[in-house]
């Protein structure tokens, strides 16, 4: 039984009085304890679906399909229900930890609120509860922290108390949306391995969203790329590199400069990239592909399993890389 | 002896009790590529305002093309001056531009500054935007309407404009998208193969600098802990932050905390 | 990327701008432009003379001719109401005009300044804003004798340092921006980037601060001529009107006071709503 089931989400939202779709057919599952990452550009719609998983889509919006935790569809859950689910069973850690801490809270307070008014906790059981995370997270002095301000806090200890907030309980999956993306790259790769470590000690799933694929591919199990609201390719993390299929992934990899390379050029993708309102007739990605023929213009191409990756693009079959 | 495009010696900066930049020295030649690598709180980008005058040293020398830039200039003459030596492109795409302002005007003004004549600036204005691949049908665009790609094209264009001998990359490609950052990249390396333009490209993004940058300037701290050919340094890190600059930068086989140098 | 950012990149601007002003916008404009109207031709469109006195009509109610009855002094209330307009709206005008030029610069200097000038003006007008407006109006009252220019002195002075500490917040917010350090960079004069970069940009939020302001100075500047601190006799003003019919009000002839009341009431609304609507129009809230 997967622990998380999307199938056929779409997203509608509100601009300019009239609703318009961003997320196009999105459907995926994952396995409890299995690490998910979702990369793509600005406008692919990436966070949008990982907020619709915690039941987090924007005002006014309309949301298509379904998303079941645990077989049980989110979209009809009773408010109770959806609070108890957000509250004890999924966990979310975003990009900017400053901006979802209550600045004039002390650490204290802001860690154990969840588990005194929602799951009910004494707090002196919370507040020692909190001191053992803290210490699990890798802060120093974990008793002096919880009376500190945010403000005193550093961007990556402050991204560590988010994640401790989350381990008071035993969440069943973790929700992160860009977690690095404003640290520095040394704590970015000691904030990872924290997650990583907690995330098989504790057996918990992760859907970790970002733009960095050479991030996500060392610390997921399997990646999903998404494009202009849809997903194009869906494949093992270890086959990202040298196995993707979808000419997007791999003009996204071959973008960024390469470790040990010595390029004299990057080989750049032309024009912008589309956000999902931008949908055409065939695939939106087409006026961008350097391997583009009339059929993806005129016709959406459809998910299909090719070995072990999954690839919504007509000559994914025929486009030999070896030979790039 | 040549005369490098900047040298900067000794450059020391206090913002109340805080040591910004503690002893800093370093030289840019002439049509040079070199990057100043560290992370929030390193100094680099107190080092890189100083130097076009935005920022005071607390002491040291900043010489630039030989000439003792030590202090801001206060005369609008003066500061005209030192516009043809030194310009820079900041990082945040959506605040580079006046948001009043369309692209051709802002290139033109910037045109006029430089003491180009009026009869010209139309014509060299759309010499600027090609320059940096803008299309004609957005030159009398607002950056409201332009991607922040597009945006980034036209501030490097309006840096450009007074021909300046070297430009200061600020994170100019930090807040890109992957595929756009490749584009501005390459673009940068074009303008300079054509124009022989100097770059202090400051960043915290190691597999940019290797790609972009001859010399490598390593900081931590408001110190320079290490710096040198991008080659050695990159492949002989001496310094144990460098090295672990270097471990911390995802890539295929990374294992997030370990270190695999 | 946000929702926001996704509608910036197809928003057609007018529409949703003609939608976000409203029809209550619209009202407010229409409303005042009546009164600025009868501010510049009261006089001339006005179908009595305002200041004849003839007791004989005392409190007399509305009769063919002259809509509104008469005041206590037996003179045409609709038009003093319409004369009325000028002095009622030139205050407020002034006053408008000279605090928003002083606090716009007094925040541009703040914030281009930074430092201990910032520091000085901001310690300056925290201990300006503590000091009450009116009574700084009855102070100079008590020194230069009652009357309007006295009036619009003191409350620029009591209204200057709150718009100067809401502005400098923005001001300090664009010149922070890069665009701003990039035209240093190219070798601009300060000056030139001033008045011709940062002023315009910061211009939506000056003219929505002054609109608001507008409601409250009609308002203020009313208090002062009702209680007989502005507008002197026998110049007709909505505020002295007010305070004048307040003796009628108690022998059981409102119309005065209501009429003059109302004209005070809808101008300080309608300018409320404009200011309000405009910073939303602008996108300035």
């Amino acid at each position: 039984m997967s622990l998380i089931k999307v199938d056929s989400l779409s997203i509608d939202v509100l601009i300019d009085g009239a609703h318009s779709r961003v997320i196009h057919e999105v459907s995926f599952e994952v396995e409890p304890g299995e690490a998910l990452g979702i990369v793509g550009e600005s406008g692919s719609g990436k966070s949008l679906t990982l907020r619709a998983i915690a039941g987090l889509t924007p005002p006014e919006s309309v949301m298509g399909g379904r998303i079941d935790f645990n077989d049980f569809d989110i979209t009809e859950m009773t408010s109770d229900r959806l609070l108890e689910y957000r509250s004890s069973q999924i966990a979310m850690i975003f990009q900017d930890p400053r901006a979802a801490i209550n600045p004039v809270r002390k650490i204290g307070d802001f860690l154990v609120e969840n588990v005194v008014t929602n799951l009910g906790w004494s707090r002196s059981q919370a507040r020692s509860r909190a001191v053992e995370v803290l210490t699990e997270v890798g802060i120093t002095n974990p008793e002096k922290q919880l009376r500190a301000f945010p403000s005193e806090l550093s961007g990556g200890m402050l991204q560590r108390v988010m994640i401790a907030s989350n381990l008071l309980y035993q969440p069943d999956l973790l929700l992160a949306d860009e977690p690095t993306t404003a640290l520095d790259v040394t704590t970015q790769s000691s904030v990872m391995a924290l997650i990583d470590d907690l995330r098989v000690t504790r057996g918990m799933a992760m859907i970790f969203v970002t733009h960095n694929l050479e991030l996500a591919a060392a610390v997921c199990d399997r990646i999903l790329v998404m494009y202009a609201g849809r997903i194009i390719e869906s494949l093992p993390a270890r086959n990202l590199h040298g196995h993707s299929r979808h000419p997007y992934t791999r003009a996204l990899l071959n973008a960024r400069p390469q470790a040990e390379g010595h390029e004299k050029r990057l080989v750049a993708i032309p024009g912008q990239p589309a956000s999902g309102l931008e949908w055409t007739t065939g695939c939106t990605y087409a006026s961008r592909c350097s391997f583009a023929q009339e059929i993806c213009r005129t016709d959406l191409p459809e998910m299909r399993k090719i070995g072990t990756s999954e690839v919504a693009c007509h000559r994914a079959d025929d486009i030999r890389w070896d030979k790039q | 002896m040549t005369i490098p495009l900047i040298k900067v010696s000794q450059l020391t900066k206090h913002f109340g009790n805080l040591l910004a930049l503690d002893d800093v020295s370093f030289e840019v030649p002439h049509g040079g590529s070199v990057a100043i690598v560290g992370e929030s709180g390193s100094g680099k980008t107190t080092a890189a305002k100083i130097l076009v005058g935005l920022e005071r040293a607390t002491s040291g020398r900043v010489e630039v093309d030989g000439m003792d830039w030590s202090t801001p200039s206060t005369s609008s003459r003066a500061r005209r001056e030192r516009a043809r030596y030194l310009q820079i492109v900041f990082q945040d795409p959506y605040s580079s531009l006046d948001p009043r302002q369309s692209i051709k005007s802002a290139l033109r003004e910037a045109l006029l500054a430089s003491g180009k004549p009026r009869d010209q600036v139309d014509k060299l204005a759309v010499e600027l935007a090609d320059l940096v691949a803008l299309p004609s049908r957005i030159h009398d665009a607002r950056p409201a309407q332009l991607s922040g790609g597009q945006r980034q094209r036209a501030a490097i264009a309006r840096a450009l404009a007074a021909q300046p001998k070297g430009l200061i990359l600020d994170e100019s490609v930090a807040a890109l998208d992957v595929s756009i950052q490749a584009q501005i990249l390459n673009l940068l390396t074009d303008i300079r193969e054509q124009t022989g333009i100097a770059y202090l490209f400051v960043s915290h993004d190691l597999a940019v600098v290797r790609y972009f940058s001859d010399e490598v300037i390593v900081m931590k701290g408001g110190r320079v802990v290490e710096s040198g050919k991008t080659e050695s340094v990159m492949n002989q890190p001496q310094h144990e932050y460098t090295k672990l600059l270097l471990a911390s930068i995802p890539r295929p086989g990374w294992v997030p905390g370990k270190r695999t140098i | 990327m946000s929702i926001g950012q996704l509608a910036l990149r197809r928003s057609a601007g007018s529409r949703k701008s003609a939608k976000k002003f409203g029809w209550l916008g619209w009202a407010a404009v229409c409303v005042l432009s009546t009164f600025a109207f009868f501010g510049v031709f009261g006089a001339a469109v006005a179908p009595h003379d305002p200041n004849k006195i003839d007791l004989a009509y005392a409190y007399v109610g509305p009769i063919p001719g002259h809509l509104l009855g008469f005041d206590e002094l037996g003179r045409d209330l609709f038009s003093r109401l319409l004369v009325g307009a000028q002095s009622s709206l030139l205050g407020p005008f002034m006053l408008v005009f000279f605090a928003t030029l002083a606090g716009t610069t007094l925040a541009v200097v703040a914030a281009w300044r930074r430092g201990w000038v910032d520091a000085l003006l901001s310690t300056g007008v925290d201990i300006a804003i503590a000091f009450p407006g009116i009574l700084l109006a009855i102070i100079l009252v008590t020194i230069f004798g009652a009357s309007l220019p006295v009036a619009v002195l003191a409350l620029t002075l009591a209204y200057t340092p709150g718009l100067a500490r809401l502005l400098r917040t923005s001001a300090t917010r664009e010149t922070g921006m890069e665009y701003i350090k990039a035209l240093k960079v190219l070798g601009f004069s300060d000056s030139r980037i001033i008045f011709r970069h940062l002023l315009p940009n910061l211009a939506p939020y000056i003219f929505a601060q002054a609109i608001v302001m507008f409601g409250y100075a009609v308002l203020d500047i009313g208090a002062l001529s009702f209680l007989g601190l502005g507008v002197q006799a026998p110049t007709s003003d909505w505020g002295s009107m007010v305070a004048a019919g307040a003796s009628g009000l108690l022998q059981g002839y409102p119309t005065q006071t209501i009429a003059a009341g109302s004209c005070l009431v809808l101008t300080a609304v309608s300018f409320a709503i404009i200011g309000e609507r405009l910073a939303r129009v602008w996108g300035v809230e």
